[in-house]
């Protein structure tokens, strides 16, 4: 009897300081994340939200595994002009895209530069709308975009299995936190500029169930949130020799895909 | 559970960067890259995102992933079904406009420009008319 007792005690022990140590979010998630790496990244957000407009450049970076394993990275210059609700327009330069995107609040354009092709789309009216919408519908998914929601904080946390502030280190020069969360699916790092404008200066996401680890990387070098933006610089205008075409529909891939599965059986 | 976390890996492989899509048909000699990886999607890996969108995508039943698909088999590209997605075209095309909509004849095959989320592909079309 007393042996059972002392079983049962040591279980509700057990059970209680894994309560007590292990917060469950809103998704079901078990999540542990240092006070100190939430607070700041809730201040990052609370700053983004309040960002009514911003001009930002950055750069990224891309790592491709071949078939035949080797890593290959590719950079990215971007510039990005945000409006909130509903405006934006992004500059990809780099060596596989030269592209502009242009939304006003009703209409995405995707404009390949050097072909000079575009396609349009009627999107929703939000830009959080807008950013999933692109992602589920047309399949245009930047991954730096977790960063242009109105809730940074809400959707970086949503798969958070825990989260871990390294130290302080600069990032070109400025100043930053360093916070580290595990994900499910990836992992990602935030390097939060200290003091009264905690812009988000770097952000790496690797994911590391798939073979070789590859990485997407963020990094900010400038960000104007004084300097007022035209209106005109979220509408595309095709000019002579532009071919607009269309967005492919996940059917039409799905069917292609289909259509190979079948011939290589 | 365990069938939704691979459904999670299955289509979280986005946020592409198609390794072929700055070539055309001269670069691909150039950089000694064989035929077969003119067609769209060889294999290769790219980082993806975070799983917040992912998990929106599972809860939509989206089946749908980037990379390592392989869209059209490598054959000669006269024999394309319709359909088929390409990367970049063959040798030789000429665009044609018809009812506002640009094609490419290539050798007798047509295909349309389109985009496959970021990247710019040709389907296989029916000759237009």
């Amino acid at each position: 009897m007393f042996k059972h007792m002392k079983l049962v005690l040591f279980a509700a022990f057990v059970m209680v300081s894994f309560l007590s140590q292990t917060p469950v979010s809103a998704s079901g998630n078990v999540t542990q994340v240092e006070p100190k790496a939430d607070k700041i990244l809730k201040q990052m957000s609370n700053y983004l939200k309040s960002q009514q407009h911003f001009i930002a450049q950055a750069e990224t970076s891309y790592e491709s595994i071949l078939d035949s394993g080797q890593k290959i990275t590719y950079l990215n210059q971007v510039n990005i002009y945000l409006k909130r609700p509903d405006r934006l327009y992004v500059r990809r330069t780099g060596m596989i895209r030269n592209q502009d995107i242009f939304y006003d609040g009703n209409t995405l354009t995707l404009y390949s530069r050097n072909k000079h092709m575009y396609a349009s789309a009627k999107v929703p009216p939000t830009l959080d709308q807008m950013f999933d919408y692109a992602i589920d519908e047309l399949h245009l998914v930047a991954p730096g975009s977790d960063l242009l929601y109105s809730d940074v904080y809400q959707g970086l946390m949503s798969d958070v299995i825990s989260g871990m502030y390294i130290g302080t280190n600069k990032v070109n020069g400025i100043l930053c936190h360093h916070l580290a969360f595990r994900g499910k699916e990836v992992d990602w790092q935030l390097w939060v500029e200290a003091g009264n404008r905690p812009i988000p200066r770097k952000y790496v996401i690797t994911s590391k169930w798939t073979a070789g680890s590859p990485e997407y990387s963020l990094t900010i070098l400038s960000w104007d949130s004084e300097k007022a933006i035209p209106e005109g610089r979220f509408h595309f205008e095709p000019k002579e020799g532009d071919v607009k075409v269309v967005f492919l529909k996940p059917d039409e891939i799905n069917g292609a895909k289909k259509r190979i599965r079948e011939l290589r059986k | 559970m365990k069938g939704l976390a691979i459904f999670i890996v299955s289509v979280g492989l986005f946020g592409a960067v198609s390794v072929l899509d700055f070539t055309d048909p001269g670069s691909l000699t150039r950089v000694g890259l064989t035929q077969a990886k003119a067609y769209y999607g060889t294999g290769r890996r790219i980082a993806r995102r975070t799983a917040r969108r992912t998990a929106r995508r599972v809860a939509r039943r989206h089946n749908y992933y980037r990379a390592p698909a392989v869209y059209a088999p490598p054959v000669a590209a006269a024999g394309l079904a319709v359909g088929a997605i390409v990367a970049s075209l063959p040798s030789s095309c000429s665009s044609v406009s018809v009812n506002g909509i640009t094609y490419y004849n290539c050798g007798g095959t047509y295909y349309q420009p389109a985009y496959d989320g970021p990247n710019l592909v040709y389907v296989v079309v029916e000759p237009p008319r």
